[in-house]
């Protein structure tokens, strides 16, 4: 017995997954293989699929030291440079800043997601500074975003607002 | 009280004049002091005080020169502003004193030959450790929390990870700039607690090892937010 849930096309030929046969190990070992083949191995320089990684992994960041730890040298590596860059080391740091690709905006709104989200499960204002320096850098390459980025980017500033009220509302006594 | 153990590193910045003029004010005096600076930037006025309140905790126009005389405290003057020279590292090397209270310009590290030369540098941190280190942590501080905080450190060669010496938190003053006036001022009485304590135990320093899995370590905050800081120091003045 094979995986059989992939098709060529599985929008067209919808598979409703009911009364599904059992197939033991085999079963379970092919579903592994198709998931395996299907995972593109980027490297570990390539910033976009570890930003993605990152974005995936955020819910567990309060449980997760080396998710923290990850995601602390990018916010630092941001603060410093105020850039992202395409190809990183495991620190963030680039790999040759000097050969320039910094300029792909899909990274900035990744990061974006991510400390959107990384706020939100902590509080912690580390996030919500880093957020607010890197709004302002998308905001000022707003001409450059496509119809899909500027969508993101406004759900981006809305939770950036959302943020906002609720600290300026929040009570503090010492 | 003359404290010969320990000598004064000031460059000419508005903490080091709090350092000073508070060691003065609570007879806690340096055994020597070493002014590094340009002498042309010595008198230069810093601003003025906005009201009494900011009046009471030290005076930004009072040159470094003008108070270590007043106090009769010995001083030279290095004109190298680079705490990282070969200048200032012989001169360190040349002095008896065992303590070297650092007030230092703004983002400068000191580099590990000054820590290979047997003294201890004491440096006091604008926020409590290790839950607020790196930059403009009182804003972020009193976001959270709604007071300040300052801790002095042995320096070590990472930024802000040395042994606690003793720490204290303070309630911001409205009216009190913080850059220039409060945070200088909570850094100094922060000092003269620590160089008490000091005394109190009989010459000696008791230190606490920093926990890291406790540390969290900020950056330049965002203008938002030190207004929305801000902003909550003012409404204690009106509330």
């Amino acid at each position: 017995m094979s995986y059989k849930y992939i098709t060529e096309n599985n929008l067209e030929e919808k598979q409703n997954y009911m009364y599904s046969e059992y197939g033991g190990n085999a079963f379970l070992e092919e579903y592994q293989d198709s998931r395996k083949a299907a995972i593109i191995n980027t490297g570990e320089e390539d910033t976009d699929g570890k930003l993605y990684d990152l974005l995936l992994n955020v819910p567990s960041l309060q449980h997760d030291k080396d998710l923290k730890f990850s995601l602390d040298k990018l916010v630092q590596s941001f603060e410093v440079r105020k850039r992202v860059y395409d190809r990183t080391d495991l620190l963030w740091k680039p790999v040759d800043k000097n050969a320039g690709g910094y300029k792909t905006v899909e990274n900035y709104i990744l990061f974006g997601e991510i400390l959107v989200q990384a706020y939100l499960m902590t509080k912690n204002l580390k996030y919500f500074n880093c957020l607010l320096k890197l709004d302002d850098t998308l905001i000022s390459m707003k001409s450059r975003l496509d119809a899909n980025q500027k969508r993101k980017l406004s759900s981006i500033l809305k939770k950036e607002q959302l943020f906002y009220e609720e600290l300026k509302s929040k009570e503090v006594k010492a | 009280m003359r404290l010969n153990d320990f000598v004064l590193l000031l460059g000419n910045t508005s903490r080091s004049k709090a350092y000073l003029q508070c060691l003065i004010k609570n007879d806690l005096l340096p055994g020597r002091c070493i002014v590094f600076a340009l002498k042309e930037e010595l008198g230069q006025i810093q601003g003025i005080a906005e009201n009494e309140a900011e009046s009471k905790m030290f005076d930004r126009n009072e040159s470094l020169i003008v108070s270590l005389e007043k106090a009769g405290v010995l001083y030279e003057i290095v004109e190298n502003k680079d705490i990282n020279s070969k200048e200032m590292l012989e001169k360190l090397c040349g002095v008896e004193q065992k303590y070297v209270i650092y007030s230092g310009y703004g983002g400068a590290i000191l580099r590990k030959p000054l820590f290979q030369i047997g003294k201890k540098f004491i440096h006091v941190h604008a926020g409590i450790l290790p839950y607020y280190r790196g930059s403009t942590t009182a804003y972020y501080s009193i976001l959270n929390e709604g007071y300040m905080g300052a801790t002095a450190i042995f320096m070590n060669e990472q930024i802000d990870e040395g042994e606690i010496l003793c720490s204290e938190t303070f309630k911001p003053i409205p009216d009190v700039d913080i850059d220039y006036i409060f945070e200088p001022y909570t850094r100094a009485m922060v000092l003269v607690k620590c160089l008490k304590e000091y005394v109190d135990r009989g010459y000696v320093f008791e230190v606490t090892r920093q926990m890291p899995e406790e540390a969290e370590t900020y950056f330049i905050i965002h203008p938002v937010l030190k207004h929305l800081a801000l902003e909550k120091v003012f409404k204690e003045k009106n509330a």
